[in-house]
């Protein structure tokens, strides 16, 4: 048998090849090993190969294409890779993940993957015998590591000659963090059934049903989404749910209203167009929810929040832990909760300086929670605070661009209705996007707007910021 | 004050015997300055001074601390052997909040580690994705502090995970625990 591990450094390979070596042996198999590491550590590529037989007879130093029995990768690329360069076949078993490594270019950038799963499914389908691929954001493992891989492997019957308990007994002589590791084993192994079932879309595209009591939100909803379609009236309770939970009912009124009046704009202009409207409702309910100093303290201390992290970092009951958040809020962001009036007036003293109360707080010892949580019962001031007040006029400007847009074509409304999305992040970062959005927003020309969008959400965005 | 990524490892490697910044001096070098890489602003500070500095001749910074990778494989065998040994240890780990991240993707800007990296944002209106922080992450802490320092989000945290605690970690613990569970209810 012939196997082919791709991967990169850094994400225990290496150990793997000892634990798979290990288990080989204790069945009573030879197994030859050959490793091509790439850079130690940290990202470089590299290529370990494996042959199996009973007498120990080395056949081929090197893999060899179109000629490998099975692949198991730990990184999506490298496995796309070596697929493309013609190391599987019809008769290739594939186990890996969907995990990979970005370069920080793509992480930059805010446009779709363009290597995922799904778009290389057929790759994998046409080069492999059968494949398991396994998406640890679904699955719900944010630390899957090789450990989780081997027992995935062994689960997965593609190597019916090595008994699990040997798997077990390989991992303890081996004996790296063996206790955890074992863990991790009996869990990937547990993984396979999960991953047959998983024909359903993600957790991340469902969508909860608002059960708001107001009936101007209800049946402006049931109207919009007769009108536009079941995405249409999904995104809308969506929406609504989150920013009854952001603000109130009020708040939630005002943002079904400003979805029907874009939908009469549109209507007249007769620019309809179901993208328009439902990229609206989606951007809209995104600038509607803005991060201000309330918002960031009420999900510091939400209960989901402390589950979360239990969960993320496998805290058991009897564990004892500290959670320590890093908050710096410029000075703006501080006066911004204020009234209008007397907002104004620190603004108008202190914003040309850049001053930031920077801290750390530890959020689950009762003196950070109590300021966290003092903080995000001031919700009752944010509208008729400063900040609301300039999100407020941003989000008018916003609206009347569309509208300006859907004068022209569907095409520039549709743009227009994206390129809202680009003001996000926290002081100095949201300051430079509005900016960027505030030149966007001058813009009619789909032509000229798609390259401007292009640019918005690409890694050029942070050119200026250096 | 200097520290790095682990600043107990100093104690257990002991006093050097020679030392950089008095080697240098001896050579002739009159404006050598310390810093510790992991403390962002301090380092900072060290280069402006450097830059504004009138000083004609040549100036030198010396980066005191050991690459996280290294330290982190030291660390690891040493976590095992207190483990076993039933002492207290404190775990790091570094996060992303998923729900305050606005996805800008700013804080990569800053920081090249490969553990911090993007997934997919689970709140099903926002389709970009968000920061975040993988499992080969070593608890260096730096990326928070990058973030802390050029003001970038607050969606960064550090969780200290305390293996064998001692009575007084427990009690205190629970005690927290318990006026937190009641505050949350308000």
């Amino acid at each position: 048998m012939r196997i082919l591990i791709p991967s990169v450094g850094g994400l225990g390979v290496g150990v793997f090849v000892e634990w798979l070596s290990a288990a080989l042996i204790m069945e009573g198999l030879k197994p030859n090993v050959l490793n091509l590491p790439g850079v130690s550590q940290r990202t470089g590529r590299t290529l370990s190969y494996m042959e199996i037989g009973s007498d120990g007879t080395s056949f081929s130093p090197f893999p060899t294409k179109g000629n490998i029995d099975l692949i198991i990768s730990h990184e999506f690329l490298e496995l796309l890779r070596v697929l493309k360069e013609g190391y599987g076949g019809k008769g290739c078993n594939v186990i890996g993940t969907t995990y990979r490594y970005y370069t920080t270019y793509e992480k930059l950038s805010l446009k779709r993957d363009i290597y995922t799963y799904e778009n290389f499914r057929d790759v994998i389908e046409k080069y492999s015998k059968d494949h398991i691929m396994a998406d640890i954001y679904k699955l719900g493992i944010s630390d899957f590591s090789n450990a989780h891989l081997l027992g995935l492997l062994c689960a997965s019957g593609y190597m019916p000659f090595i008994r699990r308990e040997t798997y077990e007994r390989a991992m303890e002589a081996v004996r790296i963090d063996t206790e955890r590791n074992l863990r991790d084993f009996n869990t990937g192994c547990e993984l396979l059934g999960r991953i047959k079932r998983d024909s359903s879309p993600s957790v991340i595209d469902e969508i909860s049903p608002c059960d708001t009591p107001d009936l101007y939100i209800k049946e402006s909803i049931e109207r919009l989404g007769l009108t536009y379609g079941k995405d249409i009236r999904d995104v809308l309770f969506e929406a609504v749910g989150q920013i009854i939970d952001y603000q109130d009912v009020k708040y939630a009124r005002l943002y079904i209203s400003r979805v029907y009046d874009l939908h009469s704009v549109l209507e007249s202009n007769g620019t309809v167009r179901i993208g328009v409207i439902k990229e609206f409702a989606r951007v809209l309910a995104i600038r509607m929810m803005y991060e201000d100093i309330i918002r960031v303290a009420e999900k510091k201390i939400s209960r989901g929040r402390f589950e979360r992290i239990r969960r993320l970092y496998r805290i058991q009951d009897r564990d004892v832990f500290w959670i320590k958040d890093f908050f710096g809020p410029d000075i703006d962001e501080l006066y911004g909760i204020l009234p209008n009036l007397l907002g104004k007036i620190f603004d108008r003293l202190l914003s040309r300086y850049r001053i930031s109360w920077k801290t750390g707080m530890f959020t689950n010892h009762i003196s950070g929670f109590l300021i966290l949580k003092g903080i995000s019962k001031l919700r009752f001031l944010r509208r008729h605070s400063l900040r609301y007040a300039k999100e407020n006029s941003l989000i008018e400007m916003y609206i009347d661009h569309i509208r300006r847009c859907s004068a022209h074509t569907t095409d520039s409304a549709l743009l227009a209705a994206k390129g809202g999305a680009i003001v996000r992040g926290y002081g100095d970062v949201r300051r430079e996007m509005v900016q960027k959005w505030k030149e966007f927003s001058q813009l009619t020309n789909p032509h000229i707007m798609s390259l401007y969008l292009d640019k918005l959400f690409s890694e050029k965005r942070f050119e200026s910021m250096g | 004050m200097k520290k790095g990524p682990y600043p107990f490892l100093r104690k257990l490697y002991g006093k050097s015997e020679t030392d950089m910044q008095k080697t240098l001096r001896g050579m002739g070098v009159k404006w050598v300055d310390v810093i510790d890489p992991y403390n962002v602003e301090e380092s900072l500070e060290a280069i402006k001074n450097a830059y504004k500095s009138k000083y004609k001749g040549l100036k030198v910074i010396i980066s005191d601390a050991e690459c996280a990778l290294e330290a982190g494989r030291k660390i690891k065998r040493i976590e095992s052997d207190a483990i076993s040994k039933n002492k207290r240890w404190i775990e790091r780990k570094l996060g992303v909040d998923e729900d305050v991240c606005t996805g800008d993707h700013s804080c990569i800007l800053y920081n090249g580690c490969p553990s911090l990296t993007v997934r997919n944002n689970p709140n099903p209106l926002k389709d970009d994705k968000i920061a975040w922080i993988d499992y080969s992450c070593i608890g260096c802490g730096l990326c928070s502090e990058i973030a802390h320092i050029a003001r970038l989000c607050p969606s960064f945290y550090q969780v200290d995970r305390i293996i064998n605690p001692s009575c007084y970690d427990r009690f205190m613990f629970n005690l927290r625990n318990f006026i937190i569970e009641r505050l949350l209810i308000l």
